[in-house]
């Protein structure tokens, strides 16, 4: 089956058609699914800046992302379901959208980017955690972060604008 | 009023973001990015007071680091926001909401930097916790009023006893692509 195939049974779906079809459940997932945009790119913003030396820079860079990081995934749960149940009402318009597209390119590059950091220049973090000036990779990977979200940011708002 | 607003739609940049397939949802990004750092870093400190979050370090401590970062976004949601009513100053003056996002921003602000910013900022022994915590809420309260009611605009412009001009209905194009663009997912 191909992407194309899965996407059009997904629309003929049920579920998708209540979705699509209702006068307030799909205006209310659109809604939430920007609200956390609060909350998910809000908290993650506050560690990337961190690593930047921007905003709690007193603080240990563990502290700020031991603290914050369960925030930022509570909030991309909630972008998930709610992103993903949008989807789910209107999958083929998604598939032709070439914004889509690479917004699902930079959510998994962003994705890549924090398991990276996470498995290699965090794990020596107790040497620079109180640094205001602390590795170029941590950096990198703080800028990376804010650029790549910030792009699924832009790219997500253009597919409703038809591109 | 409109009559007045709607000489405005002819301003340069007004008729150059309104021209452009690109500059609305780019500037509307930007507005939403200022909004989610704005009230991430709002968040961040009010969660304190409810020992959530940052809570090893002490309040003023972290409401005094995040306050540029609040500011910096503050700055860049309302120029974004200021660039998006300029498209279309008729359509955002006949809007419902509107006026209530505008007057819960105006009270957030307000309540921001006098209230907000003195009670995180001030000694932790010097807040009674009680107090911390309705400062706290009602902050939150505020800044999620003001997306709640941002969210909406666009969908119930029919604002009774609001007189539309020709220009308006001929420009109903703008007016419609402008609202499926809003409902569009993202």
């Amino acid at each position: 089956m191909s992407l194309l195939t899965f996407c059009q049974w997904l629309q003929g779906t049920a579920g998708g058609a209540a979705i699509r079809e209702s006068v307030y459940l799909y205006p209310i997932l659109d809604a939430i699914h920007v609200w956390s945009l609060g909350l998910f790119l809000g908290s993650i913003s506050i560690i990337d800046l961190r690593l930047l030396g921007i905003g709690l820079k007193r603080e240990p860079v563990s502290e700020v992302a031991g603290r914050l990081l369960p925030w930022t995934w509570a909030g991309f749960a909630l972008m998930a379901v709610s992103g993903g149940l949008v989807f789910w009402s209107e999958p083929v318009k998604c598939y032709n959208s070439s914004a889509f597209r690479l917004k699902m390119l930079l959510m998994m590059l962003a994705g890549l980017n924090a398991l990276v950091f996470h498995l290699t220049t965090y794990r020596s973090v107790e040497v620079w955690d109180d640094k205001t000036t602390i590795p170029a990779r941590a950096r990198l990977a703080g800028v990376l972060s804010l650029v790549l979200w910030t792009g699924v940011l832009f790219s997500g708002r253009f597919v409703g604008y038809r591109f | 009023m409109v009559p007045f607003l709607e000489r405005w739609r002819d301003v340069w940049i007004a008729m150059t973001i309104r021209d452009s397939s690109w500059l609305l949802p780019a500037i509307e990004s930007t507005h939403l990015l200022g909004l989610a750092v704005l009230l991430g870093s709002i968040l961040v400190v009010n969660l304190r007071f409810f020992g959530l979050g940052m809570r090893r370090t002490p309040a003023a401590r972290v409401a005094e680091q995040l306050a540029p970062v609040t500011l910096t976004a503050l700055v860049v949601s309302i120029l974004s926001g200021s660039l998006l009513f300029t498209t279309d100053p008729p359509k955002y003056w006949c809007d419902k909401l509107f006026p209530y996002k505008m007057a819960i921003l105006g009270a957030a602000i307000l309540f921001q930097f006098t209230v907000h910013r003195k009670v995180t900022r001030a000694a932790e022994a010097k807040i009674n916790p009680g107090w911390g915590k309705l400062v706290a809420a009602t902050s939150l309260v505020l800044w999620i009023g003001v997306a709640v009611a941002g969210r909406g605009i666009g969908s119930f412009n029919d604002h009774p006893g609001c007189e539309v001009g020709p220009d308006v209905t001929a420009h109903g194009t703008i007016l419609k692509a402008n609202l499926s663009g809003r409902f569009g997912n993202g």
